[in-house]
């Protein structure tokens, strides 16, 4: 067809190339410039005698780990950190597995799932149930990204899933949809508000496949893939709000190489893939150890004998999915393994 | 008093992980603090401009500075799918787009059930000023809003955004003359493949061809018809192809442009309206007659910007770069431009309002 001559092979990676992201150009990330707080306009609101936000390196939407851990909203009502990531890991999967039934692209789940990570940031559990705001970030997020579905739809799935009965016979007049409807319509300028209509969003996915560009010469379609859910698996968890979508796609990458036991050479330059990309090496370690923490602690959770139960079907590519099983199976992600694994220095040519 | 610092809480967090450099960049940082005045108070609404099913304008006031801005407050209340889309692309685009030729979103604040955008103020656009016949403009006049449209589209084609609903309505001016793309309410992200998008866009008079084909893959090119279409009107100074309906649209632009071939555009019989409907063939008519003032060099761009084939059709990048802009006379500084004073306006309404009863008596008699 004529109109897709002008369509970019990977539009999002190439706006990366070629174009400063957003992220970087209005959060100096790097260089930490006080950026006038224009992002400050949003949280004086409800709950603003009870809490006071929190506010990190500038705005950047990132925090520390004992951040999260001890002057989130939530927390200062009496969550414990268990609790609240307990809550924001169900939000997360309330998403995806509406996403997934209602065939919402997968950028638009993520986005969805950021806002919800970044509300729970400055608004607390107690006030705003976590499903709820599931909802309305999803509706919001899926207006936002032009998969818009209709507010109907999305209301009668989000029953059916939060009562967890498929077949349910859900007329419009009954007295829960209303309810449903007036919450989520309720929620969405909340939601709003709270990241401060801060809508434009660095994924990891974009990256990654910006990434994957420079390794043209062979196929590795299946490492992009398993990548590519590891990825989908890290928004249920906060990893969003503590590494740089770069460094998220990155440990994905590193991760599924591991995986696959294939090696990432660039055969022009004689360095390790990540310093191509300007990426930490410490940071990067980290942080695929902590994403591979969520598959050790549900193997540990199952015990390790009943590795067929364990409920990875959540990823929408159901290829990569089960490549994750098989690779579980054959005990490489053993919690021993996987330690020694990582932490060890990695030398350039074999990783 | 009624003042709130906000941003006196950000002294208060932890900088545990920050180096020791970086600790004293903050140290600096402290002391230039500027301290942010709450946004529900730093603005004052004066008196109402304008008002659309979903949202209504008012000419406003930013205490802090003493800017003039226009505050577009969002009606929100008992629509079926809450929040409004085109709100809400408003907000999205436009906090990404910074450029001299894009209108600025200065802050957001919400107010109880509103959600209000604080735009800057422009005062006239260029359908104001094509519209008054007062105001003379030359050549050079013309080259200069062209160069800053295309400026200001340019730099929302590398954002891989694009704007759908260009006309000269959209084209805001400043008062110091700088004119400035507005209304992106029409926009959207651009740049996954084969991905399907509604071809009811654009005003009807500025619509290119393959939307009105019903095509629903298209891409950059369906802008740079919109601003061929306002190159045409603005040496006019009337609508270039003002259809009543899309068929009669289409008429329209084959009598002015000659009817497409399938020589001139391959693949177009796959699309939807020409799969099913013989069109009427038309040959070109001849340009000269028509703008009898304009240039060899401005007929040539003209003529790249409405070519049929959307793959042959111009862009904006090489739009700036065409001979046009770089041959004499040199387009006129944004500063020294006609402006549309409000007399002129009050003026052009009258005369619209002429028009229109002679219109309606022509129609009666005919």
């Amino acid at each position: 067809m004529e109109y897709r001559q002008n369509k970019p092979k990977f539009p999002l990676g190439n706006y990366i190339n070629n174009y400063q992201p957003y992220y970087y150009r209005n959060r100096n990330y790097n260089n930490g410039n006080n950026n006038n707080g224009n992002n400050n306009y949003f949280y004086k609101r409800r709950n603003n005698n009870i809490h006071k936000p929190i506010i990190r390196k500038e705005n950047t939407w990132l925090y520390t780990t004992e951040e999260l851990n001890s002057s989130t909203p939530s927390i200062k009502d009496g969550y414990t950190p268990k609790d609240e990531l307990k809550q924001r890991w169900k939000a997360c999967a309330f998403i995806m597995s509406i996403g997934i039934t209602m065939k919402i692209p997968q950028t638009t789940i993520a986005t969805a799932c950021i806002y919800l990570h970044r509300f729970y940031c400055r608004k607390s559990l107690k006030y705003y149930p976590a499903y709820e705001i599931a909802a309305a970030s999803l509706y919001l997020a899926s207006k936002l990204t032009d998969a818009q579905r209709r507010l109907k739809d999305i209301i009668i799935v989000c029953i059916s899933k939060a009562q967890k009965n498929a077949k349910l016979n859900i007329n419009e007049k009954t007295h829960e949809f209303d309810k449903w409807k007036k919450t989520i319509l309720y929620h969405e300028l909340e939601v709003l508000e709270t990241i401060c209509c801060d809508v434009n969003v660095d994924h990891p996915y974009s990256h990654l496949l910006n990434m994957m560009e420079k390794f043209n010469d062979s196929d590795h379609s299946n490492i992009v893939k398993l990548a590519w859910c590891f990825i989908n698996d890290s928004f249920k968890t906060t990893m969003c709000l503590r590494y740089p979508a770069q460094i998220i796609a990155a440990s994905a990458l590193y991760m599924a190489c591991k995986y696959e036991g294939e090696v990432l050479i660039n055969k022009d330059v004689q360095v390790a893939w990540w310093n191509e990309f300007n990426i930490n090496e410490h940071e990067l370690l980290t942080a695929t150890k902590e994403m591979a923490d969520v598959y050790v602690r549900i193997i540990k959770k199952n015990n390790l004998g009943n590795i067929s139960k364990i409920p990875l079907d959540k990823n929408p590519s159901v290829a990569a999915s089960d490549a994750i099983k098989r690779k579980i199976q054959s005990t490489l992600l053993s919690p021993e393994n996987i330690n020694t694994s990582i932490t060890s220095s990695p030398s350039p040519r074999n990783l | 008093m009624t003042e709130v610092i906000n941003n006196l809480n950000d002294t208060n967090t932890p900088t545990n992980d920050i180096n020791n450099d970086k600790k004293k960049e903050n140290s600096n940082k402290k002391n230039n603090r500027k301290f942010v005045i709450n946004p529900i108070n730093n603005y004052r609404k004066e008196k109402k401009i304008g008002e659309g099913t979903f949202a209504v304008v008012y000419e406003g006031v930013q205490l802090s500075t003493g800017r003039k801005v226009a505050i577009k407050k969002i009606k929100l209340g008992d629509f079926k799918d809450g929040f409004d889309m085109t709100a809400i692309r408003e907000i999205k685009f436009l906090q990404e787009l910074k450029h001299p030729n894009i209108i600025e979103l200065i802050d957001v604040f919400s107010n109880k059930t509103n959600l209000n955008l604080v735009l800057e103020f422009l005062d006239s656009d260029l359908e104001k000023i094509i519209k008054a016949k007062d105001v003379v403009f030359s050549v050079a006049d013309i080259k200069s809003w062209m160069l800053m449209t295309l400026r200001g589209l340019y730099h929302c084609h590398r954002s891989f955004i694009l704007h759908r609903d260009l006309k000269p309505n959209n084209l805001l001016i400043s008062s110091n003359g700088q004119l400035k793309i507005g209304d992106f309410g029409l926009s959207r992200d651009y740049g996954e493949p084969s991905e399907v998008m509604t071809s009811q866009v654009v005003t009807r008079w500025y619509r290119a061809p393959e939307l009105l084909f019903g095509a629903k893959e298209y891409g950059y090119s369906v802008d740079m018809w919109s601003v061929g279409c306002i190159f045409a009107e603005l040496m006019l100074r009337t609508p270039y192809l003002p259809g009543e309906n899309d068929m009669e649209q289409l008429d329209i632009i084959f009598r002015a442009l000659g009817t497409p071939t399938e020589e001139t555009w391959p693949g177009m019989k796959l699309l939807p309206v020409p799969s099913k409907v013989e069109f009427s063939i038309y040959p070109k008519t001849p340009w000269r007659n028509l703008f009898t003032a304009a240039g060899y060099d401005a007929l040539d761009l003209l003529e790249k910007m409405l070519t049929y084939n959307p793959a042959k059709r111009i862009s904006a990048q090489d739009a700036l770069l065409h001979p046009y802009f770089r041959n004499k006379p040199r387009p006129t500084n944004p500063s020294k431009l006609p402006h549309c004073t409000k007399e002129d306006i009050n003026n052009s309404k009258k005369r619209k309002n002429l028009d229109g009863e002679e219109k309606i008596s022509k129609r009666l008699f005919v």
